[in-house]
């Protein structure tokens, strides 16, 4: 069985006729192409990661987006609205309407710990800000997430200055690498299609408190001809529970710094488990991480609750316990203006 | 650390390679090499590179011992602590879970599990560790009379973590006679190397990883006739130019330090019989498995049935070495029975025309690699359906993936067809910037590597 000669490498010598001047065309030629495409990169800047503002970006995540409106309101609010884009459906005119307080939204899509901590430290130090209250929609798994952070966040020096700095080191060489990324030279590409002629229109715009419109789904809806689905969101759900195990330790440290922050500053903290279509629920409890996850998140942020003075915690995971209703969803996880509603009465009648 | 990574390439390479040949004295380079490996290796895992440290000196210090004395009780008996002390690692982080689930599955709660993280490179150390004591008990080599030497020879980290699985007889001479100076020819060579070999991994391995493998193997139960097909191809070339690539990045990077290490891949698919196939496929595994299992068991010493069994027993084992599974086993065995099968015929009957021979071999051994690939048997029979044509044809993913197909197609080509040591352009210098054009279309994937599939194993 298997007899064969045991070759070592090369079977025939390469006799090049000025190996060193191969080599050095090798390398010259690595350095100039990667050159070439980091500048190209950095200049289009597609993402608006780096400081040149020459081409308008494709996209400038909702975190530089709410950084921007934070920035330009006249006055601090009195409550702050933070969370994923399953929070930016929390009206800022509902919280008036039920509390006569005004409001903001600062929901961002994905959000995490470190995105509400670094956005409450911009609003206190910054800002100056002086809010009341503050709600806080907690994604569950994001505590139980050891990922690296958004690179939106990450981009924003508004943001970026009031997290850890190993979170922002690793973005650093992150956003160097993607300089030299396939998939940042087809933005560069896209973004200065786009800056020739005419933009699309943008999918999702924002008032100036923060509130979200999603401008296709809010018009099919309007028209009659809105079609609902959950497919996604089981599968994407799912991937994002697959393998969790246990809290992230820096994330949970983050969080509680800004109960602590909040406590310190007298500004009550209404934390809750933000909903999940009933379709998409009925699917996730038969996963095991699900409902470990749940416990593990509901136990601790229960605690948490009786552990920091003028904290309360309301787990709406399923819709009942707000009285949400499964019509007013615009897919498995991210809810209509009147299940905001429902929230914002049940939270602020704790 | 990956080779297909930043910090790798523009980091810990350059420093590595500046510091190892700026060191004048060729016993403190060893030095250097070390560090370096053990650095290389403990990033992943600072505490699996102390279990390396562990393993390494005692398969040292047991070499060492079982060369000092003649008393033939005490040289098996210190050989015999170093096969226990190897195979207990092994057995510990790669198996005990899955035989301790193989007995709960039967009497459930009858054996706890550990909470153990599989180290990774741990099956191909192990191995190189453990063909260095045998050989010295063997009186095939002296035992290394320096630690350094010895840890200098293991944990070489170009090959630390996926092979080639040298041993010491290979590399013993290039080990005792460090070059002084490494030649712009051999660095020469080591683009090529390492250049194709990133661009196997990183242009075509993970290209079709992400666009066919990955996707349809996630849904076992929704393939059909074609999509199985193409899943079962697609795995076929991945698995071939991630692992191979893998081998000849180690080469590349091997010269670089002044080493050769042995050949690991000669175009396997193009193989005309199931044993050629061996004789073609992770070469440094399958000449480890035939020089230290199947020549102990026996080899073909013992008559035709004992050479079967001892045959089947290696295949089985080697399957094994893959992975604790159930499919890992039950791909072994299928080898190990087509290579029965083949002895049996090739003995009796005329060798089959070329086309015939390597189309079947090549059949043989995608249907295997479904087994190899999926998590479960069950998962695989799901494949196994869709092959058969019993989940129906679904012509319509044939044309919705036309594009992806024609990849597939020309990557099965180039397996048949490009072998880094027999692809050898003249070095103009227009070769130099093909050769680094390829290096950075390879960089701009780099700001989401992934890992090798040996890696796993």
């Amino acid at each position: 069985m298997l007899p064969q000669p045991r070759n070592s490498t090369p079977t025939r010598p390469v006799a090049a006729k000025s190996p060193s001047r191969y080599v050095w065309t090798f390398l010259t030629t690595i350095l100039i192409a990667c050159l070439a495409l980091a500048l190209f990169n950095y200049v289009v800047n597609p993402l608006n990661y780096y400081p040149p503002r020459l081409v308008r970006p494709l996209s400038y995540g909702d975190q530089l987006v709410k950084v921007d409106l934070m920035n330009r309101q006249a006055a601090g609010p009195d409550v702050l609205v933070l969370g994923s884009s399953r929070t930016m459906k929390l009206a800022p005119a509902d919280v008036t309407a039920l509390n006569g307080m005004t409001a903001f939204n600062g929901g961002v899509s994905s959000s995490r710990p470190e995105e509400w901590y670094a956005m409450l430290r911009h609003a206190l130090d910054d800002l100056h800000w002086q809010p009341r209250e503050i709600i806080v929609g907690v994604d569950l798994e994001t505590l139980f997430y050891h990922g690296e952070s958004n690179e939106d966040l990450l981009s924003s020096p508004d943001l970026r200055q009031h997290l850890p700095a190993d979170m922002y080191r690793e973005s650093l060489w992150n956003r160097a690498a993607l300089l030299i990324s396939w998939d940042q030279l087809l933005l560069s590409r896209k973004a200065l299609a786009l800056n020739r002629g005419a933009r699309p229109p943008a999918a999702i715009t924002f008032d100036p408190d923060g509130l979200l419109h999603y401008v296709g789904w809010e018009k099919a809806v309007a028209e009659g001809r809105f079609q609902f689905g959950v497919e996604f969101n089981i599968r994407d759900y799912r991937r994002r529970y697959d393998g969790l195990d246990g809290f992230d330790e820096q994330r949970k440290a983050l969080f509680e710094q800004m109960l602590k922050l909040a406590a310190a500053r007298s500004i009550r903290v209404r934390l809750f488990a933000t909903t999940f279509h009933p379709a998409v629920l009925a699917e996730m409890v038969k996963l095991p991480a699900f409902n470990q996850v749940h416990a593990d998140a509901v136990q601790y942020l229960s605690a948490a609750a009786t552990r920091y003075q003028g904290v309360t915690f309301a787990d709406f995971t399923e819709i009942t316990s707000f009285g949400g209703d499964q019509d007013n969803f615009f897919d498995g996880v991210h809810i209509r203006q009147e299940n905001g509603r429902r929230q914002l009465e049940r939270l602020l009648q704790q | 650390m990956l080779f297909n990574s930043f910090r790798f390439l523009f980091v810990f390479l350059p420093v590595v390679l500046g510091v190892y040949w700026l060191t004048p004295s060729l016993t403190w380079r060893k030095y250097v090499s070390v560090v370096a490996s053990y650095i290389f290796y403990g990033v992943w895992s600072p505490k699996f590179a102390l279990l390396m440290l562990f393993t390494t000196s005692v398969d040292f210090f047991t070499a060492r011992l079982i060369d000092d004395t003649g008393n033939v009780r005490r040289r098996k008996f210190w050989m015999m602590v170093s096969m226990i002390s190897n195979l207990g690692v092994l057995g510990i982080f790669k198996y005990y879970n899955f035989f301790a689930e193989s007995f709960n599955a039967v009497a459930p709660g009858l054996v706890p599990l550990l909470h153990v993280v599989l180290p990774i490179g741990i099956s191909f150390y192990t191995f190189e560790s453990m063909s260095y004591t045998i050989d010295v008990y063997r009186g095939k080599i002296p035992a290394l009379r320096h630690f350094i030497d010895y840890a200098h020879f293991v944990t070489m980290f170009p090959r630390l973590v996926a092979g080639p699985i040298a041993r010491y007889t290979d590399m013993a001479s290039q080990l005792q006679a460090l070059p002084r100076w490494l030649p712009a020819e051999t660095v020469v060579e080591a683009i090529h190397f390492f250049a194709l070999g990133l661009a196997k991994k990183i242009l075509i391995a993970d290209y079709l990883a992400a666009k066919l493998v990955n996707p349809l193997f996630s849904a076992p139960g929704g393939l059909h006739f074609f999509s199985g097909w193409g899943a079962a191809l697609a795995y076929t070339a991945q698995l071939y130019f991630d692992f191979s690539g893998y081998s000849d990045m180690a080469v590349g990077l091997a010269l670089l330090l002044g080493f050769r290490l042995p050949r690991n891949f000669f175009l396997p698919y193009a193989s005309r019989s199931i044993a050629e196939f061996w004789r073609r496929w992770h070469i440094s595994l399958s000449t480890w498995l035939r020089d230290y299992l199947y020549i102990p068991l026996g080899g073909n010493r013992g008559g035709a049935a004992r050479t079967q069994l001892n045959l089947f027993l290696t295949m089985l084992l080697g399957g094994l070495w893959h992975g604790a599974s159930w499919t890992f086993v039950i791909w072994g065995a299928y080898h190990g029975g087509a290579l029965l099968v083949h002895r049996v015929v090739s003995a009796r009957f005329r060798p089959l025309p070329r086309w015939l021979g390597l189309a079947g071999t090549f059949l043989i051994v995608v249907v295997g690699w479904v087994m190899f690939r999926m998590p479960t048997l069950g998962a695989a029979l799901q494949v196994y359906r869709a092959m058969l044509g019993l989940n129906g044809l679904g012509g319509a993913w044939l044309m919705a993936n036309r594009y992806r197909l024609a990849i597939l197609a020309a990557s099965l080509c180039l397996s048949f067809t490009l072998d880094t040591y027999e692809f050898r352009p003249a070095p103009r210098l227009r070769w130099a910037v093909a050769y680094g054009l390829v290096l950075v279309a390879c960089l701009t994937q780099f700001s989401a590597p992934s890992p090798f599939l040996y890696f796993q194993f």
